[in-house]
């Protein structure tokens, strides 16, 4: 299901809400538990016994995490087991058939391809599981005692399928203790009409502008025509991706919880770092957190800062599924590095005025973008 | 105070969106939309592991939902209105409350065109073995003959280009080009109704006259019909897409005398009337249907006129607002549409007596025709 | 996309599909741009005729969104046949 369709707006929503507020608090979370199955099964029902099961490794190795908080090297080891069989469902579903037809290639033999449709929300799920993990490991939370609490927070319908990435801290009181206001309803769902008409009204608008553009139904690509398909792209993206995000804030917000904010006009970036700190930035400091500063960062040199960088961006290669967006971070922190380290982009630094930088910044990003599809 | 101001006006807003859905009675059909409604999916446990169940149900609740035509209009007045589009739905909106549908023709229309061409001489060959003279005509679209009503900068194939390559490569029959005729009566009046894509009876007249002089046939002069106008408030095929608010209607008007009103009998699928009008259609929003009585496999014209002459058309819906004009010179006209029948059209043609073949079709509907080939290419 | 290899400069298909999409292109562009940011004043009293009308203003609005994006959802699943399907 997705949010923008009549089904979801007018029948979904409205049926779900009511329930909601109707039950008394403790049955709250189990509302949002089947609402959250039945609104991933309209689309994606073949996913949901390997999301329970992932709920269910996660859950009990937190737990014994906690348990055997002395020992370190089994602490250790639950904290790999978990991150392991993340990793290997969300491998498998992008690179099963890629391995498969790779061997077939080599040896001669003719394995059936699985053609497993990649489900989507897969991605994001898995950076919730481990960014709760691996959190608990550090001990920068305490694990989830309950079940019931943790299926809901790992399940929650708002975020699953592109939403942002909603890290254990951020919601661990409130999947106790909503808070529920008529105040909190209003300012979600404007926040949610906000999203819904930025997805509905101008992505899906100018995104048709893009189509016609990109299925070269022009013949031939004039100057104008590539300047406007650059400006259709970058704003399609935009708007989808942070209507997206809105409409997952607003929900949210009805509910009781409060998500982080995931884009803050990136447009107006004046350099690609600042980028990086607008665009998503749930998924760019889930990078940066859990696999950038733990690596060691900036901080142990440029060779191993350049090395970090690359792991990065080979990890954004590697994960770039059809979602459009991690191509272009993967060529974004490569064209970081390579950016930071001309002697021209320095001298444009220091002698352009902030305009320029941010046009010259806007245009590269996107024609970059461009490129890597 | 803000936000229960916005509780209150939105809520009022929804529940009462939610509870009209509810109580608001389900059709079946939409005459806007020209087909069935979906209707509720059974539940299989296969049906809805695969998605299809699930897919369903949402047809089902599009469909239905309420008020769907004024959503549509909405629609129409922010993508037109607002963001100054010049097209909606596949229709261009153009000068003069003039609408036109897309016309593409790619690699894909050039084959079937192709197929067509064949289906067609491989049929008039066996004509000519029985003597049978077959003449095709094909119609250009109101696209092209009116294309200085397009909007600015819209480019549409050259349909005339079309016409003489088809007229050049198909066999054995005996063609006739009305593109040249069509043009110059245009600057005139209006032969193509603005918002639906068939020709009206001004252009039907041109077409006939020009089919005429080719089979050798005297066509009856146009100052001796008496020109009744039918209707003045039809709303056809491009306004059922475009869906434009204030669209001006369109007058459809026929030319009637003595021959055409007076016929023996016409038979068509379902009923025998005595009229090639149905003015039952004139109700409804398909007003074209009251020529030839709307779509049927078979329709069959015997008139009073005393020739042994029968005419056999093999067409689309373009041929049905020339009926008025076809029933001057034959005894029976006979009116055949491949996309609904699979009628063994040889055989049809010796038990029926029929003395002439007519091929006529409308260039959009040509391109992309599949059923010519099918039913054809077996001779 | 500076004309580097000789592409031209623009063709009419070209033109036609902008002017179609300009409006919406700058409405994107304005969009995203923290433009919009309206700084809330909250001087004079809070329940004042002025506060209530601009507060019924932006709902309505907002319940415009909502009316104008579910008009484009009915219209994606708008199918017509031009004739009639058996």
């Amino acid at each position: 299901m997705v949010f923008s369709s009549v089904v979801f707006l007018y029948i979904f929503l409205p049926l779900m809400l009511l329930i909601y507020f109707i039950v008394p608090k403790k049955w709250k979370n189990l509302v949002m538990i089947i609402a959250s199955f039945i609104f991933f099964a309209w689309g994606e029902i073949r996913y949901i016994p390997i999301m329970l099961l992932l709920a269910v490794m996660d859950f009990w190795c937190g737990n014994k995490i906690n348990k055997y908080w002395e020992n370190k090297k089994k602490r250790r080891i639950y904290l790999w087991i978990d991150v392991g069989i993340n990793l290997l469902i969300l491998f498998f579903f992008k690179y099963a058939d890629f391995i498969i037809s790779s061997i077939n290639g080599v040896t001669g033999l003719n394995i059936p391809l699985l053609n497993i449709p990649l489900p989507i929300g897969v991605s994001f799920n898995t950076f919730q599981s481990l960014s709760y993990i691996i959190d608990v490991y550090r001990g920068t939370v305490k694990c989830e005692k309950s079940f019931y609490n943790y299926l809901t927070y790992t399940t929650l319908f708002p975020q699953i399928i592109a939403g942002p990435i909603v890290r254990y801290e951020t919601v661990d009181e409130e999947l106790v203790d909503k808070k529920i206001s008529l105040d909190n309803f209003s300012i979600g769902m404007k926040r949610f009409l906000i999203g819904l008409g930025k997805k509905v009204l101008i992505a899906n608008n100018v995104g048709a502008m893009w189509n016609v553009i990109e299925t070269g139904a022009f013949g031939e690509m004039t100057v104008l025509l590539s300047w406007v398909g650059i400006i259709s792209f970058a704003l399609q993206i935009y708007f989808d991706f942070s209507g997206y995000s809105d409409m997952a804030i607003g929900l949210a917000k009805i509910f009781g919880m409060n998500f982080d904010e995931n884009f803050n006009y990136p447009y107006i970036s004046k350099s690609i770092t600042e980028f990086w700190r607008r665009w998503h930035i749930t998924l760019s400091s889930w990078f940066r957190d859990y696999i950038y500063i733990p690596l060691g960062g900036n901080r142990k040199g440029l060779p191993k800062q350049i090395r970090n960088i690359l792991i990065v961006w080979a990890l954004t290669r590697c994960m770039a599924w059809s979602i459009l967006e991690f191509r272009n971070m993967g060529c974004i922190f490569w064209s970081n590095f390579n950016y930071r380290k001309t002697v021209y982009a320095q001298t444009i630094r220091k002698a352009t005025k902030n305009f320029w930088t941010h046009l010259y910044n806007s245009i590269s990003i996107n024609k970059l973008g461009n490129i890597c599809i | 105070m803000k936000n229960k101001i916005f509780f209150a006006i939105f809520m009022t807003v929804c529940i009462v969106i939610i509870i009209v859905n509810f109580i608001w009675p389900k059709q079946t059909f939409s005459q806007e939309e020209n087909r069935m409604l979906a209707t509720i999916p059974r539940f299989s446990f296969e049906s809805f592991v695969n998605g299809d169940y699930l897919n369903g149900v949402n047809d089902y609740i599009n469909d239905h939902f309420a008020f769907r035509n004024i959503y549509l209009k909405l629609n129409s007045w922010w993508e037109v209105s607002v963001m100054g589009k010049k097209e909606n739905n596949g229709v261009y909106i153009g000068k003069d409350g003039y609408l036109f549908e897309k016309f593409k023709y790619g690699e894909e229309e050039k084959e079937k065109v192709k197929n067509n061409v064949s289906a067609i001489s491989n049929f008039a060959e066996t004509m000519q073995e029985i003597n049978i003279p077959t003449y095709f005509v094909l119609v250009p679209n109101s696209i092209y003959i009116n294309s200085d009503k397009l909007p600015k900068n819209v480019e549409v194939p050259d349909q005339e280009e079309i016409i003489n390559t088809v007229n050049s490569n198909v066999k054995n029959t005996k063609n006739i080009n009305v593109t040249s005729a069509l043009k110059e009566e245009n600057k005139i009046k209006p032969l193509y109704f603005k918002t639906d894509h068939h020709m009206n009876s001004d252009g039907a007249y041109v077409v006939y006259r020009e089919f005429c002089n080719t089979a050798n046939v005297q066509p009856v002069q146009i100052k001796d019909f008496n020109k009744i106008t039918v209707t003045n408030d039809f709303l056809g095929t491009f306004d059922s897409k475009a869906q434009l608010i204030n669209q001006t209607p369109d007058e459809i008007f026929v030319y009637e005398n003595e021959i055409n009103t007076n016929i023996k009998e016409a038979i068509y699928d379902k009923e025998t009337t005595k009229s090639i009008f149905n003015e039952e259609f004139l109700t409804g929003k398909d007003k074209y249907s009251y020529f030839l009585n709307g779509n049927n496999s078979k329709a069959i014209i015997k008139t009073k006129v005393d020739n042994n002459k029968k005419l056999l058309i093999i067409k689309d819906s373009y041929a049905h607002i020339m009926s008025q004009f076809l029933c001057e010179n034959y005894s029976e006209v006979h009116f055949l549409d491949p996309r609904y029948t699979k009628f063994d059209y040889k055989e049809y043609v010796q038990e029926n007596g029929i003395t002439d073949v007519l091929f006529l079709y409308n260039v959009s509907n040509f391109a992309t025709d599949t059923n010519l080939k099918l039913l054809f290419t077996a001779y | 996309m500076f004309g580097l290899n000789g592409a031209s400069l623009a063709n009419p298909e070209a033109i036609y599909y902008l002017k179609n999409y300009i409006v919406i292109i700058l409405i994107g562009i304005i969009c995203s741009i923290p433009i919009l940011k309206h700084k809330n004043t909250e001087k004079g009293e809070k329940n004042s005729k002025k506060q209530i009308a601009i507060s019924v203003f932006t709902s309505i609005c907002y319940v415009a969104i909502l009316i104008l994006s579910t008009a484009s959802l009915v219209n994606n699943s708008f199918n017509p046949f031009l004739y009639f399907r058996f």
